[in-house]
């Protein structure tokens, strides 16, 4: 059953006993349906319910498509939570893979390693699509804690080697005026401006700042050294007080908030490494130009957790929610023309060195 | 003068704005280096100096408030001069820094 063709999926979807039964052959929580042609649509009705069952399946749906889908199909692919597909494929919904079989393997992976965040994200996605940010917002936090709680943030936790938080001297944020644009610069530049609690603290601030006064009518992000923002600070994970104060802790002091209520008159230039919060962040702004070099990467699942700094809500809203849920299950980087293609960014132009 | 919250201030010896975000019922004199501060359309060009008793400052996006918390002020333009609110240096309301969340 890993590997189903989409009239199949209409009937099984249908089943009562889809919710616990519907999963690959390994138990894992993944459906890989493999349109190998397009047959006669099947009625309208039809269709909607198939859509709506396999939104509410708590398994990971994955469509592989190889030819233009027939837009009468469309209700059904929007409902998978990823669509992959060769190079020449055009659908705005579909990851564009050389090798589709490899792209497959890599959700497939992905799923099979961390289930319950995998299950987590594409339910938390498909639940964001249809709120307002601020609502998205939430939803994301509360997932996040719940996954601090589980089983597999315990085992990255303890497997994974990080270094001890340090103190350090200086501002991790540098705020600075310049007529009617604020001008907001991430610096911690040895730590390639990892998103420390601190980080967060002053840059909300600034956002604050910029939302209390008319008069600030643009405001500026940018990263000093190296990278934009090279994601959560590492020193930092497993630190928070307890899961459920966590999420008083993000929806009391919320970058992604401000970004999200400062959208339009926000820029962000972002370059080198853009991990994480590193590239949730900015995907709330109006207008994102990015370095050649720069890259984005979602690591959050592969530690048993979701994007928890408002990438949930943001990246949908700019690249659709299959493509989303891609780069958050499979962890995939990519580079900036990949980017400016699925609208990730706006532009791609070279740093300028100040 | 009669503050209200959204009122905004200049100060008229150094590059301090502030606006008011908590503005006490009766009427006060917000003070920046020493000298009262103004409507800013109506700001003088600055001239003078802050007094040396009133140039510690004000900082970027930071507030500030007086002993019993009636008055609130955002720095929304830094300057050399300090703020102070009938008489009384003002000082700043620090956000308490919160844990990490992760």
């Amino acid at each position: 059953m890993s590997e189903l063709g989409l009239a199949e999926v209409c009937d099984l979807v249908a089943s009562p006993w889809a919710h616990e039964e519907l999963r690959a052959p390994d138990g894992t929580p993944l459906v890989t349906v493999d349109v190998a042609s397009w047959p006669t649509p099947p009625a309208p009705e039809v269709m909607t319910a198939a859509a709506e069952r396999l939104r509410s399946l708590p398994v990971v749906t994955v469509a592989v498509i190889h030819d233009d889908p027939p837009l009468a199909y469309e209700p059904l692919l929007r409902a998978f939570d990823i669509v992959v597909a060769p190079p020449d494929v055009e659908s705005p919904a579909a990851v564009d893979h050389l090798d589709v079989a490899a792209a497959t393997e890599a959700v497939a992976s992905a799923v099979r390693a961390n289930p319950q965040a995998a299950v987590s994200m594409v339910q938390l996605s498909r639940l964001s699509e249809a709120s307002t940010v601020p609502d998205a917002l939430v939803a994301e936090s509360l997932t996040y804690s719940m996954l601090q709680a589980g089983p597999e943030f315990a085992a990255w936790l303890g497997a994974s080697a990080r270094a001890a938080a340090d103190t350090e001297p200086g501002d991790p944020v540098v705020v600075t005026r310049d007529g009617s644009v604020l001008r907001v610069t991430l610096d911690r530049p040895h730590r390639r401006n990892a998103y420390s609690a601190a980080m967060r603290d002053q840059l909300v601030a600034g956002l604050r700042l910029a939302g209390a006064d008319p008069s600030i009518e643009g405001v500026l992000i940018d990263g000093n050294g190296p990278a934009f923002c090279a994601g959560g600070d590492l020193a930092e994970f497993g630190t928070s007080p307890d899961p459920s104060s966590g999420h008083l802790i993000r929806t009391t002091r919320s970058a992604a908030y401000w970004l999200d209520r400062l959208r339009r008159n926000t820029r962000v230039r972002v370059h080198g490494a853009c991990v994480g919060a590193g590239v949730e962040l900015p995907a709330f702004a109006a207008a994102i130009v990015a370095d050649p070099g720069a890259t984005f990467r979602l690591p959050e699942v592969s530690m048993g957790l979701v994007p928890g700094a408002g990438g949930t809500a943001s990246i949908p809203r700019r690249i659709g929610r299959q493509r989303a849920d891609w780069l958050a299950i499979t962890g995939a980087g990519i580079d900036a023309p990949t980017a400016k293609r699925w609208g990730l960014v706006d532009r791609v132009e070279p740093r300028q060195r100040r | 003068m009669q503050l209200r919250p959204g009122t905004r201030l200049k100060s008229t010896v150094c590059a301090t704005e502030v606006i008011v975000v908590k503005a006490p019922a009766d009427e006060i004199e917000v003070t920046c280096g020493g000298a009262a501060m103004v409507d800013p359309p109506t700001a003088p060009a600055e001239s003078g100096t802050p007094s040396s008793d009133a140039a510690d400052g004000s900082q970027l996006g930071k507030r500030y408030v007086d002993a019993d918390d009636s008055i609130e002020l955002l720095c929304t333009k830094a300057g050399d001069g300090s703020l102070a609110a009938g008489g009384a240096a003002m000082v700043l309301k620090e956000s308490k820094p919160l844990p990490a969340s992760d």
